[in-house]
């Protein structure tokens, strides 16, 4: 005890120390957060004057959500992201919930190949595969067209998904499954109306993180689907960056960042603490 | 696991092979489709020569490309950028994840340690576009937040073109970097920590050891796989992440100041379509991270604690 009592006036300043240095990083996170929504509302005439001051008037701001609307097309941008990004999601879900079932809960040959040959997958350099991809899209009549995004982010998902929900499904008990066989459940029986209800925590996570790296992508979504008709939100505002450099509009570049944020921050803050247990129990646990 | 098949029975045996072959050709279609194959196809394209931008104009050409990478300075200056971010990216972020994750598992005084969980993660969800646009305006040298800062502080010496000038391009790139991903690994190592047993803690604290001492001694030695595991991870997506975020705020500018491995191959390929040469570049990119990898594996490889 009498260590202890010694320790106490450094114990204190440290305490101090810590705590300033967490809340400083807040800031730092925060705060770029908050100078880009109250940036949007700016004109780019305020814009050059103070970069502290808030924007003058709200209800003339919002022309640049307007404006950033209209010049990046954000409309049909966001109805691309939204049909990509859902339809190679429930793929995704789907395909990676049944593989996971069937190579971690049936003994057979070939199921601890198969684990490894999708779970390796997560430690190779994706960027390796863009070009021979272009030209296999070619190949199948798939390049430039949005099923072909879909199919290459249903793919992109696997090894991620599949290491999840096998996590998963290995920690279920067999009792559930060996009184549905006794009932005469065949396996897929089994599988809809036993086991993915028990799998519900692992198929919210694999689809939230599905969701937030498709709609954050601009690297496949550039590279596979070119023609702007084609465009997803992320690669609008990659354009909508290039126009106003040109245009110098500034105002409507800070408000189109604001609406591609928007959706990421909603599901973020509804799902915080799946994601972040998602995350954990996935299970990067060594 | 696998007594389903003993229940069902010999009988049940064909229906179980369809069963399997339904619930795993699609994704391994897929897979093989998507994933595996353009991984092997790379090599074979990296042995091309390309005129126009299909199929129909590839010359075999040996390894011509290989030869011209060996002798090409801005493959060499690439890597020796992707290396700089490497260092420098995984540093900042581990030292400071694990700090800030020791601070909220260990100082019961913090109040709120949620709220912090929730605000320093929550870059990561954003988009690297946004990311990088946002960054691109911190920079800016008329109007950012950064030049501001430092005119508010009178330290207008300070002030730079933080993205336009070659000699501090690379650093200005690996603060968005590191503020996009502390929050991640933070709260990977809090999940470890909170399994480390508060006993070990207690004993310590009564042969006298202090906090610093507490935590090289007791919690690094034992959320050591973990540590190890993400930092593996962290060097693989290393060179994808830096790339997407590279491409949207310079490109590799200013005159290749910040060129990347990545970069250059993607330009290469897509740009000027030299396909061949690009999928040459993308070999030489998976050797390098797959010696990277391996590397740390090795050196990180030490006898992990149990509890």
């Amino acid at each position: 005890m009498k260590l202890k009592h010694t320790n106490k006036p450094l114990d204190v300043l440290a305490n101090v120390l810590m705590r300033l240095i967490m809340i400083s990083y807040a800031m730092v996170v925060l705060f770029p957060m908050l100078w880009t929504i109250m940036s949007s509302f700016k004109t780019t005439s305020e814009f050059y004057q103070n970069v502290w001051a808030l924007p003058a008037s709200f209800k003339e701001g919002f022309q640049n959500y307007i404006n950033a609307w209209n010049y990046a097309e954000i409309g049909k941008n966001m109805l691309n992201s939204l049909l990509v990004v859902g339809v190679s999601l429930v793929i995704n879900v789907l395909l990676c919930t049944m593989t996971s079932y069937a190579i971690s809960r049936f003994k057979f040959r070939g199921a601890k190949s198969l684990t490894t040959l999708f779970i390796s997958g997560l430690f190779v350099p994706l960027v390796l595969g863009t070009i021979p991809t272009y030209f296999i899209l070619m190949r199948l009549k798939l390049y430039d067209t949005l099923i072909g995004l879909i199919l290459v982010y249903a793919t992109y998902s696997i090894p991620f998904s599949v290491f999840v929900m096998n996590a998963i499904f290995q920690t279920l008990p067999d009792e559930f499954a060996e009184a549905a066989a006794l009932d005469g459940c065949g396996p897929v029986r089994t599988f809809w109306s036993i086991m993915m209800p028990l799998a519900t925590s692992g198929i919210v996570t694999i689809s939230i993180f599905h969701f937030l790296w498709t709609w954050n992508d601009h690297i496949y979504a550039m590279t596979y689907v070119p023609s702007p008709a084609n465009r997803t939100l992320s690669v609008g505002l990659v354009k909508l960056t290039s126009m106003a450099q040109y245009q110098t509009d500034w105002g409507a570049l800070f408000a189109g960042l604001v609406i591609v944020m928007l959706p990421s921050l909603i599901v973020y803050i509804i799902f915080q603490n799946q994601i972040q247990e998602g995350l954990t129990s996935g299970g990067v646990k060594g | 696991m696998g007594k389903n098949k003993n229940i069902l029975g010999r009988r049940m045996d064909k229906r179980l092979k369809g069963f399997l072959l339904v619930f795993i050709l699609p994704t391994l279609l897929l897979y093989t489709v998507l994933y595996v194959w353009p991984f092997f196809y790379a090599f074979y394209l990296s042995l091309f020569r390309w005129k126009g931008y299909s199929m129909d104009g590839m010359l075999y050409s040996g390894l011509h490309n290989y030869r011209k990478l060996i002798s090409d300075d801005i493959v060499w200056l690439g890597l020796k950028n992707n290396l700089f971010f490497l260092v420098w990216s995984t540093l900042i972020i581990f030292v400071l994840s694990l700090f800030f994750a020791a601070c909220l598992t260990r100082n019961k005084k913090i109040r709120h340690p949620n709220i912090y969980r929730v605000v320093y993660f929550f870059p990561n969800v954003l988009s690297i576009i946004v990311v990088g646009v946002l960054w691109m305006f911190i920079y800016n040298p008329s109007f950012g937040l950064l030049n501001g800062i430092l005119r508010t502080l009178g330290l207008e010496s300070w002030i730079q073109n933080w993205l336009g000038d070659k000699n501090v391009v690379m650093g200005a790139l690996v603060a968005p970097q590191a503020w996009m991903f502390i929050g991640f690994y933070m709260v990977l190592f809090i999940a470890a920590m909170q399994n480390v047993p508060e006993a070990y803690y207690e004993s310590a604290m009564i042969d006298g050891a202090g906090t610093i001492r507490q935590f090289f001694s007791i919690t690094i030695p034992l959320i050591w796989g973990t540590v190890r595991t993400a930092l593996v991870f962290f060097v693989v997506n290393a060179f994808s992440r830096t790339f997407a975020l590279v491409n949207v705020v310079t490109n590799g500018g200013p005159n290749h100041a910040s060129e990347l491995l990545t970069t250059y191959l993607y330009n290469q390929a897509f740009v000027y379509s030299d396909f061949g040469y690009g999928s040459a570049i993308g070999v030489f990119l998976f050797v390098v991270v797959f010696v990277i990898s391996m590397t740390v594996m090795k050196l990180t490889d030490r006898e992990a604690v149990r509890y």
